[in-house]
């Protein structure tokens, strides 16, 4: 079984593909993108093709993304949430099954763990260091696309 | 008068042609809409045609960014046997007659390569290689988003890179040493197609006799000159100098390494030339101008934001020798961000 998971952000979004196995997932693909300068119109634009060329290229049988739910800018908005839109949008299309976790839905009890273990740190040893952008943004992309293959 | 037939289309006008053969603007009587159809020859036409077929190119390559290819099949024309491809006609043409037609700005540029980009890395992801980026090749839809052509069909009807007369300026060093085309070969073409958008060359001046000489340039970077266009930033000269590096380690490795490094560019002022001494620009609805003329004591550069001068970018007294490089500094460093 392969997940996606993605997190958007204001000037990137990360993307995780992650196949299941008996022990840890492996990692088949993970980057960080880095979003152009464009109009709105054109940037959502953008998001569908960036986003499909992933999809198509893994054909994975589960999408996953994080929800934002503390932006304020309009800025933030436009590269984090709509594209959340789009997303769902395209899995739609493909068929394929999509859901989403907030930042307080990421936590180490998905593991069976008590809720206050560090679920960044946690997973190192499990997963492995996989630079480059092995940090918290790249994380949330891992962990909700792993969420899906527990 | 009836009508030139070719398979069940009616001719309605010759499009273009190259070694491979005619490109025809068609009318499809049974969709009733006009499509583009070209012809090539080939040694065997039926077997070009299971090829493709076969190889599942056509539903790999179907994609926004590439031009649909409704079918391809061998048929008679002229009492000729043939293989015709029936693509979407795009009445916009090619970026190649953009360039012979009309100033081809910085951010133009990018914005081809960039969404070429996207259809060729869709393409790779499907495991079919171009092999022949160009900027002939690189389309405007009706929208003017970029569609790439022919993609996956430039692999029987082309000659071999060994033979000079078949050259292709776009072939890498390894290729030209007889190595296979692969995803870095397509990066590296893709780079040269950047390199005449970029520069507004129409045609790279190919005068080799010999492999050898042809060889002995792309190695010395002499093919193509790595001379730019002054008004070219030189973030941008650094991205297209490693999509043609001669060592094929240090070029790109894949579209999205390429395309990234492109959208990494903060764009600011779309500048286009009027002409030697007058350039405009737009950013965000603003308008801009920059022109340079002569006085008695030196040249003046005016640079003006919606038609008022702003002093922080002009200069007067600017001797013979000093004004172009000044003049296309503003031009530079109000490009990007």
């Amino acid at each position: 079984m392969k997940a996606v998971g993605f997190n958007f952000a204001k000037n990137e979004f990360n993307f995780a593909v992650l196949q299941k196995t008996t022990n840890a997932p492996t990692i088949i693909e993970k980057n960080k993108i880095v979003l152009p300068n464009l109009e709105t119109d054109e940037l959502m634009e953008w998001f569908e093709t960036q986003i499909s060329l992933i999809i198509d290229k893994h054909n994975p049988d589960i999408i996953s993304h994080k929800i934002s739910i503390t932006l304020s800018s309009l800025d933030q908005i436009k590269s984090s949430c709509y594209p959340q839109g789009i997303l769902n949008l395209i899995a739609k299309k493909k068929g394929i099954k999509i859901n989403s976790f907030s930042s307080q839905g990421i936590n180490a009890t998905k593991f069976g763990e008590p809720k206050k273990t560090d679920v960044y740190k946690y997973i190192d040893p499990i997963i492995g260091m996989h630079k480059p952008y092995w940090n918290k943004a790249m994380k949330d992309a891992i962990l909700v696309a792993w969420f899906n293959i527990l | 008068m009836d009508k030139e037939q070719l398979d069940k289309f009616q001719i309605i006008d010759h499009i273009g042609s190259g070694h491979f053969g005619n490109v025809f603007l068609c009318y499809d009587p049974f969709l009733q809409k006009e499509i583009a159809v070209k012809v090539i020859k080939v040694t065997d036409p039926n077997k070009f045609v299971s090829a493709v077929k076969e190889g599942q190119t056509l539903d790999s390559c179907r994609h926004k960014h590439i031009v649909d290819v409704k079918d391809v099949r061998s048929t008679i024309f002229k009492g000729e046997q043939v293989v015709i491809i029936v693509m979407e006609y795009l009445s916009k043409g090619s970026i190649q007659k953009h360039i012979e037609k009309r100033f081809i700005s910085t951010k133009d540029s990018c914005r081809v390569i960039q969404q070429a980009l996207l259809g060729l890395e869709h393409a790779h992801n499907n495991n079919v290689l171009h092999r022949d980026i160009k900027p002939a090749n690189i389309l405007f839809g009706d929208f003017d988003e970029i569609k790439l052509s022919d993609f996956g069909l430039a692999i029987n009807y082309h000659f071999e890179p060994s033979n000079i007369q078949g050259y292709r300026p776009h072939q890498p060093l390894e290729v030209i040493e007889g190595n296979p085309m692969d995803r870095v070969s397509d990066i590296y073409a893709t780079g040269i197609t950047f390199y005449r958008l970029l520069n507004n060359t129409n045609k790279l001046d190919f005068t080799f006799t010999t492999i050898d000489d042809w060889k002995k340039a792309v190695k010395r970077d002499k093919f193509p000159p790595r001379i730019f266009l002054p008004h070219i930033p030189e973030k941008v000269i650094k991205i297209l100098k490693k999509s043609i590096h001669k060592t094929k380690e240090t070029r790109y490795q894949n579209c999205n390494d390429f395309r990234q490094a492109i959208d990494r560019l903060n764009f600011d002022i779309d500048w286009v030339q009027v002409d030697d001494d007058n350039w405009t620009g737009h950013s965000n609805g603003t308008n801009y101008e920059i022109i340079k003329f002569k006085k008695r004591k030196g040249w003046t550069i005016d640079f003006k934001k919606n038609g008022i001068r702003k002093t922080e970018n002009c200069c007067s007294n600017v001797p013979d020798d000093k004004v172009e490089s000044e003049f296309f500094e503003v031009i530079r460093k109000t490009t990007l961000r």
